[in-house]
């Protein structure tokens, strides 16, 4: 039985992979296995287009996740289970754009990924949105973020204004969003602003991270023990690509765009 | 006296046959990049008519006051002939001559218009002459936006903890010295210091991380896929902070529900330095972020850190 289901999938994969020599040259195929599948294929295409794409957990339940203690912990007496999402795959395949000026060039592309991953038969389903922030994906049933909020009109140090956020989220909703992995230097020397009229948590994130001026995208990973934690990352870093040597000048990425709260110690 | 009796009395001079004419230039000359550290800058003056060799063969038993926008750093505070300044900075005047900052060659261009007033002298000096040119010459020079280079940097741990972050107890704080090889008045301050990612791939460095995890990959600077933060170098030539680090969540989950203790990461990092527009690379370091079941270190440039938590 789970040979057979290699062979299809297997199979598959090759039409697919078939498929993509008459796509022309703009086509890209990929195949992603992993817990959080949609997130990783997410993770390619923002790393082609330096762009914003927000991705977000469903709320697993039960049937979503497996027992990972023994592949996770390095204690052999754990005292608690440790379950992390299912590892599951999928192909994808999507047009990339020639030129990508604004956040919705790539929603077709992003669309393409949430698509292949309905259609493969997955037990989560997502749908994308784009604004002129950015794209975002998020689940089909709902998400932390779908909760609506009013803040009044503040500026000040990003980090202060995403505190600032998380309490207002955790007030209006009761759900709690833990801080993952961020960038501590561009919270800590960038500023940004914060307003809400009755809008979704997802938009006024959004508006939140862009007004500190760089391309900050999150990952909302749930977790059955957590809950929610947010991730955010840079899509448009500054980089230095090959072999790097002294005097070699590098890319700066979109690191001139940051808003600084004030040039110095802070 | 009149032009053409100076050049009457400059042919008289090289006819006497004095060697080593000097060509007196009004002017300011200035090399291909006279603020290039290597470079010198070469005030002369010229005859602007037609380059001819002028009044005098040398300039020993001559003088002549200088008067410009720009002066060069280095020289012994006049403008004496044919002093060749192994200097790279400029000293700004105002337009009423007083003495402005120094420029730092980095950010703007050396421009100045030069007005000079040459004393000279002919036939043994029994005679002073004075050549005004009469009007304002013009020179723009384009200083070394690198000068001064970096040769690398001390790092210090200042603290733990960034007040400022929330969640950020277990964050080190680093400051940096840029080694500057130049005197103490060739200062680096303002210019932009940024980190920069080695590579976008996954090297695996973060055996914290698992397939799974709801915290991402911490491989690349500051952050799920970098963060190239910037930083204004301050005076003294230092920079910071730079804060490294893992988030108390992170610490204290990965302890807690994943028993993946001890663990930490690897973030390989190129700092650089702005040079005009452009950032150019002075150094290369790993920085070492992890924690075991009672304290959490970091090391950047071998300079490491632990404190209990």
């Amino acid at each position: 039985m789970q040979r057979s289901r290699f062979v299809a999938v297997g199979l598959a994969f090759l039409s697919v992979f078939t498929l993509s020599a008459e796509l022309g040259a703009q086509a890209r195929q990929e195949w992603v296995e992993s817990a959080r599948p949609v997130s990783d294929a997410v993770d390619l295409l923002v790393k082609e287009c330096r762009c914003v794409i927000s991705y977000e957990d469903p709320r697993w339940d039960k049937a979503d996740l497996e027992d990972a203690t023994d592949r996770v912990s390095t204690t052999k007496d754990a005292p608690l289970r440790i379950y992390v999402p299912k590892k599951t795959g999928f192909v994808f395949s999507y047009e990339r754009p020639e030129k990508v000026d604004r956040p919705e060039d790539m929603a077709a592309a992003v669309t393409s990924v949430v698509d292949w991953h309905r259609n493969a038969g997955h037990r989560s389903d997502f749908k994308v949105q784009s604004t002129s922030d950015g794209v975002y994906v998020f689940p089909m049933k709902g998400s932390a973020l779908d909760v609506r909020m009013s803040i009044a009109a503040q500026e000040g140090r990003t980090s202060d204004m995403l505190a600032l956020f998380l309490a207002d989220l955790k007030k209006v909703s009761g759900t709690g969003l833990t801080l993952g992995v961020v960038p501590w230097d561009h919270l800590s020397t960038t500023k940004a602003q914060i307003s809400a009229r009755n809008e979704p948590a997802r938009e006024v994130l959004a508006r939140l991270l862009s007004s500190a001026g760089r391309k900050v995208y999150w990952r909302l990973y749930y977790d059955y023990l957590l809950g929610y934690v947010l991730n955010l990352g840079m899509s448009d870093p500054p980089r230095c690509e090959g072999a790097v040597a002294v005097g070699t000048v590098c890319n700066s990425g979109d690191t001139d765009k940051a808003v600084l709260l004030q040039p110095g110690r802070q | 006296m009149r032009p053409i009796l100076w050049r009457l009395m400059a042919a008289l001079v090289l006819v006497v046959g004095h060697s080593n004419v000097t060509q007196a230039q009004t002017g300011l000359y200035a090399g291909p990049n006279p603020f290039y550290r290597f470079d010198g800058i070469d005030i002369t003056a010229w005859n602007f008519t037609n380059n001819e060799p002028t009044w005098c063969e040398t300039w020993w038993g001559c003088y002549y006051t200088g008067y410009a926008f720009v002066d060069v750093g280095g020289s012994d505070g006049f403008y004496t002939w044919g002093e060749n300044y192994d200097s790279p900075w400029v000293d700004a005047y105002g337009w009423d001559g007083t003495p402005g900052q120094t420029m730092q060659p980095a950010t703007y261009w050396a421009h100045g218009y030069v007005h000079w007033t040459i004393w000279y002298c002919v036939l043994g000096c029994t005679e002073d002459y004075q050549y005004d040119d009469g009007g304002w010459q013009y020179t723009t020079v384009n200083p070394d936006p690198c000068f001064p280079f970096p040769e690398g940097e001390s790092t210090a741990l200042i603290q733990w903890g960034a007040q400022s972050i929330p969640g950020a107890f277990n964050l080190a704080g680093y400051w940096m010295s840029l080694q500057n090889p130049e005197p103490l008045s060739f200062s680096m301050a303002g210019r932009r210091i940024r980190e920069v990612n080695a590579a976008w791939a996954n090297p695996a460095y973060d055996t914290c991380w698992f397939d799974g995890s709801p915290f991402t990959q911490r491989y690349l600077l500051s952050g799920a896929d970098g963060n190239p933060s910037s930083w204004s170098v301050q005076s003294g030539d230092q920079w910071g902070n730079d804060w490294l680090g893992w988030s108390d969540n992170a610490i204290f989950h990965y302890r807690y529900a994943y028993y993946r203790a001890p663990c930490g990461t690897l973030v390989p990092q190129i700092m650089t330095i702005q040079c005009g527009a452009a950032d150019v690379v002075y150094s290369w370091t790993d920085l070492r972020l992890g924690f075991d079941w009672t304290s959490v270190w970091a090391e950047r440039q071998g300079v490491f850190g632990q404190h209990t938590y």
